[in-house]
């Protein structure tokens, strides 16, 4: 793969990379940080892109891989604001933000079990690029659904 | 849950330019990277000016020669602890599934911390015991190097626990995802 082509696929995947870094990353600064950092790591790991699997099947992989592995600076300080985030957001859109709260509350193996399954991938799928066997995904998906609920619910 | 893949999905993606992603490819805008290039960059030239002037500015010369090897490496240890966690930030993710690929940062994180604390105490280690030698300690002097072995001791001890609270974080991403 050139560099050219392997712009254009991040070009039509980058959503991907976005939600991914929203997700694990607190700060504008940080997530554009990590969003870097994943592209670039998808770049140098492209020599190991056999294209057995779908390009998407083994973006998902490294860049979950490099959000959770990357250093990361210090926990961003927390800035008391007049209005209360879920506020602040509903000029936004009051749903997803209310769901990105809630799954950053889950840790950090659960939150890229929960991301693929957001995108709507099959448990095979899933089963693919955690490198956990279908079953194990089913069980654990159905844990974390049942914490969200539970965080959903308070 | 529909409603939450629907939010999900309906979440706003990434709008950069091609031009700006190519630039993403570039080592020089790797925020980690950048920043650990400039610390052996910087690191490397002061010490070689250190180098290069230590034999008549603290008396080298008055020295065993094994010493002064001593201090030199020392030196070399230090810039070799920034040239490692260099490459060590390079490399490319290589394994099949994501459980494999965690399991293999945390070895090599495990393998470099250790690295890190033996190279930077050893560096440190051969550097203070080039300006120790033939020095007539007094008792102000010891207390001198009382306090500076205890700040040093305390940098280390902060060194391990980064080190330890990155690997347990890691590991414990990886037990979540087996367990």
């Amino acid at each position: 793969m050139n560099e050219t082509e392997f712009l254009a696929l991040i070009t039509q995947h980058q959503g991907i990379i976005a939600k991914i870094c929203r997700l694990y990353r607190d700060g504008k600064e940080d997530r554009e940080d990590l969003f870097q950092e994943i592209v670039y790591q998808l770049w140098k790991s492209v020599p190991g892109y056999k294209g057995r699997a779908g390009f998407s099947t083994w973006l998902y992989r490294v860049a979950l891989t490099t959000a959770i592995a990357a250093y990361r600076k210090k926990q961003p300080r927390i800035v008391y604001t007049a209005t209360l985030p879920e506020q602040a957001a509903s000029a936004e859109n009051a749903d997803q933000e209310q769901l990105l709260q809630a799954l950053k509350r889950l840790n950090d193996g659960e939150k890229a079990l929960i991301t693929l399954y957001l995108e709507d991938l099959s448990y095979r799928e899933i089963a693919a690029i955690t490198g956990i066997t279908e079953s194990n995904v089913g069980v654990k998906l159905n844990r974390i659904k049942q914490k969200i609920a539970k965080i959903w619910t308070h | 849950m529909d409603a939450l893949k629907s939010a999900w999905q309906q979440l706003p993606g990434g709008e950069k330019q091609p031009q700006e992603l190519r630039g993403m490819l570039q080592e020089g805008r790797h925020p980690v990277l950048r920043q650990l290039r400039r610390q052996v960059v910087i690191e490397s030239f002061l010490f070689s000016a250190f180098l290069a002037v230590y034999y008549n500015m603290f008396d080298g010369h008055r020295r065993p020669l094994w010493v002064n090897a001593l201090l030199v490496a020392g030196v070399l240890l230090v810039v070799l602890h920034g040239l490692m966690g260099y490459f060590n930030a390079k490399r490319p993710v290589k394994e099949a599934g994501l459980q494999q690929a965690l399991a293999a940062r945390l070895r090599q994180l495990r393998n470099f911390a250790g690295w890190s604390v033996a190279l930077r105490v050893l560096g440190t280690a051969c550097i203070l015991l080039f300006f120790m030698y033939s020095i007539t300690f007094t008792m102000e002097k010891e207390i001198l190097l009382g306090w500076a072995a205890l700040v040093l001791m305390v940098q280390f001890a902060l060194l391990v626990m980064l080190w330890r609270r990155r690997i347990r974080r890691l590991g414990e991403a990886l037990d979540e995802l087996k367990g």
